[in-house]
């Protein structure tokens, strides 16, 4: 009949935990930390310290999957733990019909498996708010000034430059520290890339680093700039260059076309994102309605709704708690931290030469975030002086960090492959 | 964990190179996007915007069509 045990049986969530506890401390403790965290997170995306849009579903993810662990590992990778949610593993060990077969099983088990097969691992799910982003986004910004925007994009990839050595000199490979280093482009999608074809065993606790400090940015970047920007600095308005052109929808979208064709020839590693942000930007000029309410009102939210649960979902205890992440939580904040210093310095060098007209705090946007980190630039000065709109100019920055990332990326693949 | 410099420096060495090519790449993406902006407003293609839309691909066309079909559809269904 009954026993105690067997009721407890029933309740695998504290079972698991006990389980832990006996077997590895560390990973008990962990899910709890995990779960607390998670909610932490919301509370904090709510309140607005964080961004909503990526905390909210995250920090539930991250909590809901830290407290669902059962008896359940199909593929035997977790000691026998496991959840019903994803499994990021499938398919990286074994030869080829043996990821095949795993990869099966658990797309018939896990409920988020297809989400993140097919939409996370390959960069779709970043190539699609690419698109949204695109819809909402006016290419002047970048056309008004290319070259300021391109310096800004230049001083930004400071971390991502700077990384590269001090990941070496930690003990990772190159190919590894390429993959670390390009985490200070902050481009998602790029990360993701470098990581498949530099260092596929790293792939998923990068990811994890690189989105999770995407969605930090927001948080952490006010204070930087706070610290390394005076008042009166932060306060500088910022005017449109003297003559510039009114572009109409039609030259805003051969600009656009004439563009992405151009830059996916120069540098093909970015196609897929170059093409993505250019065809919502295309969609947005070419007046079909019902495309760009599509980009703009459902894929958008669709795909950073998602995003952001496949974010927290993926940070369960097992994987947090991988002698890897460690170090790469270490150098993904030096790396994004540097990427930010670099981008003010290069704010502070154009606000030098330029006699004062350009707003400094515009140099974080070259911290190619798209639009996370023009958005935190706008927000900054607005609380120092509500007249100043810097926005135009950031985005310009940010955009130009898509492409300065990109050169990037192929450079260390090149290098390193 | 100890440091290892002599990576460091390989490290080093790697960025140097990787820093002249991306100034180099990125200020040529720069100009490019330069000389379209001055492109596009030079040969005046603002202007296209002003012509209405034609033709059978055109949204105007498309609504139209759609407006004709129910229209059609309607009469079918009265008569």
């Amino acid at each position: 009949m009954f026993n105690i045990n067997s009721i407890l049986d029933v309740f695998q969530g504290p079972q698991t935990l006990i389980h832990s506890f006996q077997l590895d401390p560390g990973i008990a403790v962990a899910r709890i930390v995990l779960i607390f965290l998670g909610l932490g997170l919301m509370y904090l995306g709510r309140k607005g310290v964080l961004e909503a849009l990526i905390m909210v579903p995250m920090g539930l993810g991250m909590a809901t999957v830290n407290a669902a662990t059962m008896f359940f590992d199909p593929l035997t990778l977790h000691d026998g733990l496991g959840t019903l949610f994803v499994e990021a593993q499938a398919g990286i060990t074994g030869d080829s019909v043996q990821q095949a077969a795993d990869l099966m099983t658990v797309l018939q088990i896990n409920w988020l498996q297809p989400i993140y097969t097919f939409t996370f691992s390959n960069g779709l799910i970043a190539c699609l708010v690419f698109m949204g982003i695109g819809s909402l986004l006016d290419i002047r910004f970048i056309l008004e000034r290319p070259y300021v925007s391109m310096i800004l994009a230049l001083f930004a990839e400071l971390g991502t430059f700077i990384t590269l050595p001090v990941a070496l000199a930690l003990g990772f490979d190159a190919k590894e520290a390429a993959a670390i280093a390009i985490i200070g482009g902050a481009d998602g999608p790029m990360v993701l890339f470098t990581s498949l074809s530099l260092a596929k065993e790293l792939f998923v606790p990068v990811t994890i680093v690189a989105y999770l400090y995407l969605g930090l940015c927001y948080g952490g970047y006010p204070y930087l700039i706070k610290f390394l920007v005076p008042k009166k600095l932060r306060a500088i308005p910022m005017q449109s260059p003297k003559g510039h052109h009114q572009y109409t929808p039609f030259e805003k979208m051969a600009v656009a076309s004439i563009l992405c064709v151009t830059l996916s020839f120069l540098l093909p590693v970015a196609a897929p994102l170059f093409f993505s942000l250019f065809f919502g930007i295309v969609i947005r000029e070419s007046g079909i309605k019902p495309f760009q309410e599509l980009l703009t009102n459902t894929i958008l939210p669709f795909s950073t709704m998602f995003l952001g649960l496949m974010l927290g979902i993926l940070c369960d205890a097992n994987t947090i708690m991988d002698p890897k992440v460690l170090p790469l939580l270490l150098l993904g904040c030096f790396a994004l931290l540097f990427a930010g210093i670099g981008g003010l310095i290069g704010g502070y060098v154009l606000w030098y030469f330029s006699g004062g007209k350009i707003n400094p705090v515009v140099g974080i946007a070259g911290v190619s975030c798209v639009p996370t980190t023009a958005k935190v630039a706008q927000k900054v000065v607005y609380a120092d002086n509500p007249h100043a709109v810097i926005m135009p100019a950031a985005l310009g920055a940010s955009i130009c960090g898509v492409i300065t990332t990109a050169i990037i990326t192929g450079i260390y693949i090149s290098l390193f492959k | 964990m100890s440091l290892n410099f002599d990576a460091a420096y390989i490290g080093l060495k790697a960025i140097f190179v990787a820093c002249t090519i991306t100034i180099v790449v990125a200020m040529i993406s720069a100009a490019i996007m330069h000389g379209l902006a001055k492109s596009v407003a030079a040969l005046g293609l603002g202007k296209l915007d002003a012509e209405p839309a034609s033709g059978p691909g055109s949204i105007d066309d498309q609504a139209a069509i759609a407006v004709a079909i129910a229209v059609a559809k309607r009469y079918q269904d009265t008569h």
